[in-house]
Parts: structure tokens; C-alpha cells; sequence
């Protein structure tokens, strides 16, 4: 479940940075893109999807078994396999 | 009459898609209409083709893809709805009919439709076509809806960055439709020349795409944009030399 954050923007900005990949960011957080580490048509395909550097990713839902997930990014729901989550690196910040 | 339906019915010998454009429909302008999945697209494509729209086969793929005629003004154009897509860098059967119909059938103009909602996301197919042909306008869509939820897009400033024609639109109300269909009929005759802004990549690919650009021109022949496939190659994209391949055997 999503959790709305009730925390002041100041607090927010104390959190500690957690640096990590697309596919252990907890479903509601937002998370930025810091790299790809997939090459070739996998990698095309994500950036053409939207997944490019500094670009806003927010998983929103996750199906019963876990994978695949579904996230929001630049306006759009993608659904990714974890494998795939898990080639691209991001930052959010904890709660 | 003869619409563009002669192009796929039966009896009529099978037109060569790098042809199809000029040729094969009786000296109509082609245009393509490009765009991502739900930008409206379809809603361009309907409004201004009324009722005159059928489905139709592009000579060697069996995915159907619809053409239609829109008139205007006392002229006739034939617009051709590519799939929707987020790109045209061929990771699907979708993407490879877009690129190839952009690329082979070298339209004489392509609408873009872009939903100005999520402009970023839509830009990426924008900056594709644009390396592919000049020939681009861009339809701002749902700008009522990007107005409902607070933005406003700067159309001739947008212009101006990306070098080509960018009319706002709210299809479905049939706002901006007449403005569309007169910018993209004064590309196809010449009238309006855009200028896209294209992107540069790094120096070492720069570099060796104009170097392979150079090597290709002869097998081209001016047929296709040679920096774009020199690119694609760089890229290692395998399906760019299937369609190649497969156009040299059509044609």
C-alpha cells in the first residue's frame, strides 16, 4: 500500500539517500534514474519507454506474485519484470 | 473513383512501397500520421477523414494499417495511420511498420501527434521521425486537458526549439484540425521548409557515422537518410538491414 506522506518538505530533505535498483524501491516512494546498466535492445527499449537519466519512477502497483511490477513514469504506467527493474539503478529518499 | 483503396485491391499489379508515395496514388500527397499510444491519434485520423476511411494493406506486410482520404480546400491528401508508438527504433512488429513506412514509402509529410499532457515522453518520437525526414509537423493534442491540469504549452516557442511546425489541437472538439491540414499542405508543397533541431551525439559517433554515411551513399542512392541508417548500424539494429534487404528484393 501506498503510504501519503504527512512529513514537512524540510524533514523529507533529511531523510537519508538510499541508492539502490528500480526493483527494491517500495511500492509509492518516488525514485530518480541514476543509471542503466542494461545494454543493447533492452536498454533501447527503456529509454524509449521513459526510463532515461534523472527521470521520476514511482512503482504503483505489484502483482500477487511479486513480479511484474507496474510503475509510473513520465506520465505513463510501464510494467516491468524484476529482471529488467533490477538493471536500472536509482536514488529515493527513505521514510 | 479511384481512391487510395486501389493501392491493395485485387487485379492491381503490387505497387513497390518505395514508390507508393508518388506513383501508386494517382499524384496524391501521402502523409503519415505518427504518434505515441494515446495521444488521440485516431481521433486526428477520423476527423479528418470522415467517412472516406477504410483499411488497407502497404504492399509486403500483412498488419493492417488504415489509409484514408482527407479533403480540403479542393485538394486531396492520402494519410496513412501509422501504429502507435513510442518509438521507431523497431523493438516490435508496430515499430518496424512505422519506421519502414516512414523510411521506404518517404511520405510527403508526417503529422506527429503528441499529447501536451506528457510532452516529455512524447518528444523521444518527435526527435526520431525528425532524423528520418525533415517533412514533420507536430499536432499538439489535448491541450484542453493540459490545461485542466495546469500546464501550458508554449506552441511557437516549442516550434522554434524543434525546428518544425507545431499547431495545438483538441481533436476530438475538431479545434486546430483546419490550422493542421493547412501547415502540413504547405510542407508538402514546399511552402514551409522545417528545419529540425536534431540531436548530436558524441564526437567519436559523430565521427564514425559520418564516415559510414559516406560509404553508403552509393548503395542508397539518395533513397533513404544515409546518416540515419549509418546510426542504426552503429547501433547494431538488425532489422534496419532485414528492411533494406527486403525492399531490394520488392523492388
Amino acid at each position: 500500500m501506498s503510504q501519503p506522506s504527512s512529513a514537512p518538505a524540510a524533514s523529507h530533505q533529511d531523510r537519508p539517500q538510499v541508492r539502490t535498483t528500480l526493483d527494491r524501491v517500495p511500492l509509492g516512494l518516488l525514485a530518480r534514474v541514476t543509471d542503466l546498466s542494461l545494454e543493447g535492445l533492452l536498454r533501447r527499449r527503456l529509454l524509449d519507454l521513459g526510463f532515461v537519466l534523472g527521470a521520476h519512477v514511482r512503482p504503483v502497483r505489484r502483482s500477487p506474485l511479486g513480479d511484474p511490477t507496474a510503475y509510473e513514469v513520465m506520465g505513463a504506467v510501464v510494467a516491468l519484470r524484476r529482471t529488467e527493474a533490477a538493471g536500472i539503478g536509482v536514488s529515493y529518499r527513505d521514510s | 473513383m479511384l481512391d487510395a483503396s486501389t493501392i491493395a485491391s485485387p487485379g492491381m499489379p503490387p505497387v513497390k512501397p518505395l514508390q507508393a508515395s508518388r506513383l501508386a496514388l494517382s499524384g496524391r500527397p501521402v502523409v503519415a500520421l505518427a504518434g505515441n499510444p494515446n495521444t488521440g491519434k485516431s481521433t486526428v485520423f477520423n476527423a479528418l477523414t470522415g467517412l472516406r476511411q477504410h483499411t488497407g494493406n502497404w504492399p509486403g506486410k500483412t498488419v493492417a494499417r488504415h489509409d484514408g482520404l482527407c479533403v480540403s480546400a479542393g485538394r486531396e491528401l492520402v494519410l496513412v495511420d501509422l501504429p502507435g508508438t513510442y518509438s521507431l527504433l523497431a523493438n516490435s512488429a508496430e515499430e518496424v511498420i512505422a519506421r519502414d513506412f516512414i523510411c521506404f514509402a518517404r511520405p510527403d509529410a508526417t503529422i506527429v501527434v503528441v499529447d501536451a499532457t506528457c510532452l516529455r515522453r512524447n518528444l523521444n518520437l518527435v526527435l526520431q521521425v525528425a532524423e528520418i525526414t525533415p517533412r514533420v509537423v507536430v499536432c499538439l493534442n489535448l491541450i484542453d486537458e493540459a490545461r485542466r491540469k495546469g500546464i501550458e504549452i508554449d506552441a511557437p516557442a516549442l516550434a522554434r526549439d524543434l525546428g518544425v511546425p507545431v499547431v495545438p489541437a483538441v481533436a476530438r472538439d475538431g479545434l486546430g484540425l483546419d490550422q493542421l491540414v493547412a501547415t502540413v499542405l504547405a510542407v508538402v508543397d514546399g511552402q514551409v521548409v522545417p528545419q529540425p533541431v536534431l540531436p548530436r551525439y558524441a564526437h567519436d559517433v559523430e565521427t564514425r557515422a559520418a564516415r559510414i554515411a559516406a560509404a553508403l551513399e552509393p548503395m542508397l542512392d539518395g533513397r533513404l537518410n544515409r546518416r540515419w541508417v549509418a546510426l542504426r548500424l552503429i547501433e547494431g539494429d538488425p532489422t534496419i538491414i532485414q528492411s533494406i534487404a527486403e525492399q531490394r528484393i520488392d523492388g
